[in-house]
């Protein structure tokens, strides 16, 4: 075992081999949970009972012949996913004491995987905001410097794989709240395509964009995750009956004759010095690879932030308007001022932002006759501090939506699958990540770029200091 | 960006008590009137996008029983 944590392949691998106990994993997870609670507040509720037991019964399993494809794989979930006889606070004051009564699909079929479950990790209050601030459950500072945030809204699942805690952890995507603090804490954040996994047992933010997806070090543990996460769900009437394709299969299979889009107008705009360079050197990268990178054009840019604040605050308002109507004042002052505005918006801008999703699809569509994926910055900038409100760009200052955010949302908009991958460091030392975009449900591409990416790089193997 | 709207108080408060029925504390007029403006300047490019007869995509789905 080298320092560097292991990776769900190795773990499973270990496990399967007798080489080590489920068991002996889960109590490493649970020790380095504890260790880094202060100052990272990763965890809401730890679990250690339960993943004791499961980690036993996981052992008994491989004892019996099982070939488990997650065996003793220890994981965290955003505590938005449910576990049944636990509590699902949201990250927020107003749901504290509430208890779910079932378990989500997707934790599910990762204990049924081998996996266990050992934390419900800490996030941005009901997932409406990007920065991991939490007034209730304690800010989740960056694990590269405490003094900046880790991105949002997923914090907590990002901060976990980051530190080493455990090497995958679920996290939910309505706006970038997977691939945000995956690229800012400098590791991987997958967003399938909307339908690809099932929502069931997961709080909403706004049904129509949220997408549930792997936090971890490596494509190559994204694929593995995703092909048991992915499927229909019976639970969950928007999960597609698309089949699932073996995604670990062909990770290695070469990347000539694949054809990278870079959107440079919108996506490349007024980008942080060391985060372009980064950038265009991953592109660089992928170009000795085989794949040929050519620039295209992603129609609708200004017009898809206007229907994803159209979508997000109306849907995020009609889910806890009757929660507002008995406990508004345990919100916390910035979740709820954006509540209160979603209920004053009007029904058309919602609709309109409902139409304009299909006009964006079909225009994207295009672009994707031409091209097998699109590479482009996951932000504008590294993580910056706490407290700040905008972002120094050779554009000028840029508020933190803008800077952060505004590269993903279209995803949620159109629900195209996209993974955050690590690129590079900023001279402060601060991680850089880039964003690939697949056509509807070829998550199988883009994981295959992203892991010969990695095989090539070894951004994903630093770690952040004390981590 | 076109500029932002500026939503007086009294109109939000209207709003919110009339045809929401969620009435909203004084003190926190102002700060929802500033939002909403931000909000509907973002807006203002898909506001003013030509979409001819296209549909809404929903979650609706013809399965549900």
């Amino acid at each position: 075992m080298t320092a560097h944590p292991a990776s769900c392949l190795e773990i499973a691998a270990a496990v399967r081999s007798g080489t080590r106990t489920a068991r002996s994993f889960v109590e490493d997870a649970l020790q380095k949970a504890e260790r880094y609670q202060e100052p990272f507040h990763t965890f809401i509720t730890l679990t250690p009972e339960l993943a004791r037991e499961q980690a036993d019964r996981v052992d008994e399993r491989v004892r019996r012949g099982s070939q488990l494809p997650l065996a003793g794989v220890p994981f965290a979930v955003k505590d938005l996913i449910d576990v049944e006889g636990f509590r699902t606070t949201c990250g927020s004051r107003a749901f504290a004491d509430r208890v779910a009564g079932g378990t989500a699909t997707v934790v599910q079929r990762l204990l049924d995987a081998g996996a266990v479950l050992v934390g419900k990790t800490n996030m941005h209050e009901c997932a409406f905001g990007f920065t991991g601030e939490n007034p209730t459950f304690g800010d989740c500072p960056n694990p590269w410097d405490p003094e900046r945030f880790s991105g949002g809204s997923s914090s907590g699942s990002a901060v976990a794989v980051a530190l080493g805690i455990c090497p995958v952890a679920l996290g939910s995507d309505t706006g970038g709240s997977i691939r945000l603090p995956a690229a800012l804490s400098g590791i991987v954040g997958l967003k399938p395509t909307y339908g690809r996994v099932s929502r069931a047992g997961v709080a909403p933010l706004a049904w129509s964009m949220d997408h549930v997806g792997p936090l971890v070090r490596t494509a190559q543990d994204a694929a593995l995750v995703l092909e048991v996460l992915a499927g229909e769900d019976p639970r969950d009437e928007t999960s597609s009956r698309e089949p699932v394709p073996p995604y670990t299969r062909d990770l290695d299979e070469p990347l000539h004759g694949l054809r990278i889009g870079l959107p440079r107008a919108g996506f490349f705009d007024s980008l942080e010095p060391d985060v372009a360079r980064a950038v265009e050197a991953a592109s660089a990268e992928l170009a000795s690879l085989g794949a040929q990178c050519v620039d295209v054009t992603l129609p609708y840019w200004d017009e898809v932030l206007g229907a994803h604040r159209a979508i997000i605050f109306s849907e995020a308002a009609s889910y806890h308007q009757p929660f507002l109507v008995d406990r508004a004042d345990q919100y916390s002052e910035p979740v709820r001022l954006q509540l209160e505005a979603g209920l004053l918006l009007p029904a058309v801008d919602y609709l309109k932002g409902q139409r304009v999703r299909r006009v964006v699809r079909r225009a994207w569509a295009e672009t994707f006759a031409s091209v097998d994926l699109l590479l482009t910055p996951a932000s504008q900038a590294v993580a910056t501090r706490f407290g700040a409100q905008t972002v120094d760009l050779p554009g000028g200052p840029t508020l933190l939506l803008h800077a952060y955010l505004g590269l993903l949302l279209p995803l949620n908009v159109s629900g195209h699958p996209a993974i955050s991958v690590p690129c590079g460091f900023s001279e402060d030392g601060l991680p850089i990540g880039m964003q690939l975009v697949g056509r509807p449900f070829d998550e199988a591409t883009i994981l295959r770029v992203a892991h010969q990416y990695q095989q090539a790089t070894d951004w994903h193997r630093r770690m952040p200091p004390g981590g | 960006m076109p500029d932002t709207p500026r939503l007086s108080s009294e109109t939000v408060a209207r709003a919110a008590r009339e045809l929401v029925g969620t009435p909203l504390g004084e003190h926190r007029l102002a700060a929802v009137a500033a939002l909403l403006g931000a909000l509907i300047s973002e807006m203002a490019p898909m506001r003013a996008m030509e979409i001819a007869e296209v549909e809404p995509v929903t979650i609706y789905d013809a399965r549900e029983p």
